[in-house]
């Protein structure tokens, strides 16, 4: 199956073999880890385990960022 | 699924580290409640104090002026524009826009009107662009607070800032940077208090504040932090930390209760007033205006 990403203000389309994943599934393939990234699917956060579908709008918040405060 | 440990409806949060699975409504209070606790521990500031919150756009800074509001505290914020491109402009409307929402004061200023852009200043100086912008940031905070009238300033840094921070300067025991690595520097010497409400707060946690408190806040990295060393610091505490919850928390925790009280006894660090701008310094010039006289001999050579 096919997910429009929205991560850090762009869209990225990933391809899955499986017609349905799971959040981890999803931060696993943009080598993203669960301590400081999490997954939004039609604007609720969900956990690790929930499954995503086609169609849904999907929004994968990174919590890092860098440099001197 | 997950139930909140409150109230047993559906979790949307859990907190490995603290073993808690929380609702929305209760994850918004436990944050607030951490805030709070962490601003009375180390007595930050109280009702009486009027804060200026450092405001970037991002989202641990306007997580932090919004939980400072909705706690009773008199805070305004700060957006210290830096010039770099599409990153600061848009930077700008979302804290704009933030302020207007909460109904307080921004007070903006421009890098470019007081000394140069980062960009500018990037090929200019050797240092990495974070050093240059952390130490502009830094003297600008100050002098605004200053001149604008208020007692404290609050950043946003979070636990994840402080224990890579921490990381950095114990893999090169900067002794001089570890002493000053505290939640609270005190005022004096020129210096207004400046205070670190959200240092036991995860940048995990921040981030699920501002999307279930509907903030709408800058997501994108700023162009020059991407090389960043705190960055690589970071990823190699949440893979300890995947492994053993809670090891970034004791880090920092025991830093500050075992090795801090023992750093700051030796803390002799004498300050005094910049012979040109009265900022205090420990040189008889200060960083920033030796960085303005680097700027103006460098456009006297590409004049001539």
């Amino acid at each position: 199956m096919k997910l429009r990403v929205q991560y850090r203000g762009k869209e990225l389309d990933l391809e899955f073999e499986e017609n349905k994943v799971k959040a981890k599934d999803l931060l696993k393939a943009m080598n993203l880890s669960r301590e400081y990234a999490f997954v939004v699917v039609n604007g609720e956060v969900v956990e690790e385990d929930f499954y995503i579908r086609e169609g849904d709008q999907v929004r994968v918040i990174n919590a890092i960022s860098g440099g001197q405060g | 699924m997950k139930r909140c440990a409150k109230c047993s409806q559906k979790a949307v949060v859990y907190l490995p580290h603290h073993r808690l699975a929380l609702c929305k409504g209760h994850y918004l209070e436990w944050f607030e409640r951490r805030v709070e606790r962490t601003i009375k521990e180390f007595r930050m500031f109280s009702r009486e104090d009027r804060v200026l919150v450092a405001v970037s756009g991002g989202k641990d800074s306007l997580s932090l002026w919004h939980a400072l509001h909705k706690l009773g505290y008199q805070a305004d914020g700060l957006y210290i524009n830096l010039g770099i491109g599409e990153y600061s402009k848009l930077s700008e409307e979302k804290a704009k826009k933030f302020a207007q929402g909460l109904g307080r004061n921004l007070h903006v200023i421009r890098l470019k009107d007081l000394v140069e852009d980062i960009p500018t200043l990037k090929e200019m100086e050797k240092r990495p662009a974070c050093s240059v912008c952390g130490n502009l940031k830094r003297y600008y905070m100050n002098k605004s607070a200053k001149e604008l009238g208020f007692s404290v300033i609050a950043t946003g840094h979070n636990l994840d800032d402080e224990s890579a921070t921490l990381m950095g300067n114990v893999l090169s025991w900067n002794l001089g940077y570890l002493q000053r690595q505290y939640p609270v520097l005190k005022e004096g010497n020129g210096f207004v208090k400046k205070v670190k409400p959200l240092c036991f707060i995860t940048e995990k946690e921040s981030a699920l504040y501002a999307l279930l408190s509907n903030i709408d806040f800058v997501e994108e990295e700023c162009p020059y932090s991407v090389d960043a060393s705190s960055i690589e610091h970071k990823l190699l505490l949440s893979q300890i930390e995947e492994k053993s919850p809670g090891t970034k928390l004791r880090f920092y925790l025991e830093f500050l209760r075992k090795v801090q009280p023992l750093l700051r006894r030796e803390e002799k660090l004498e300050l005094k007033p910049c012979s040109i701008c009265g900022e205090p310094t420990s040189a008889d010039v200060c960083s920033v205006c030796r960085l303005k006289q680097r700027l103006t001999l460098s456009e006297k050579g590409q004049g001539s």
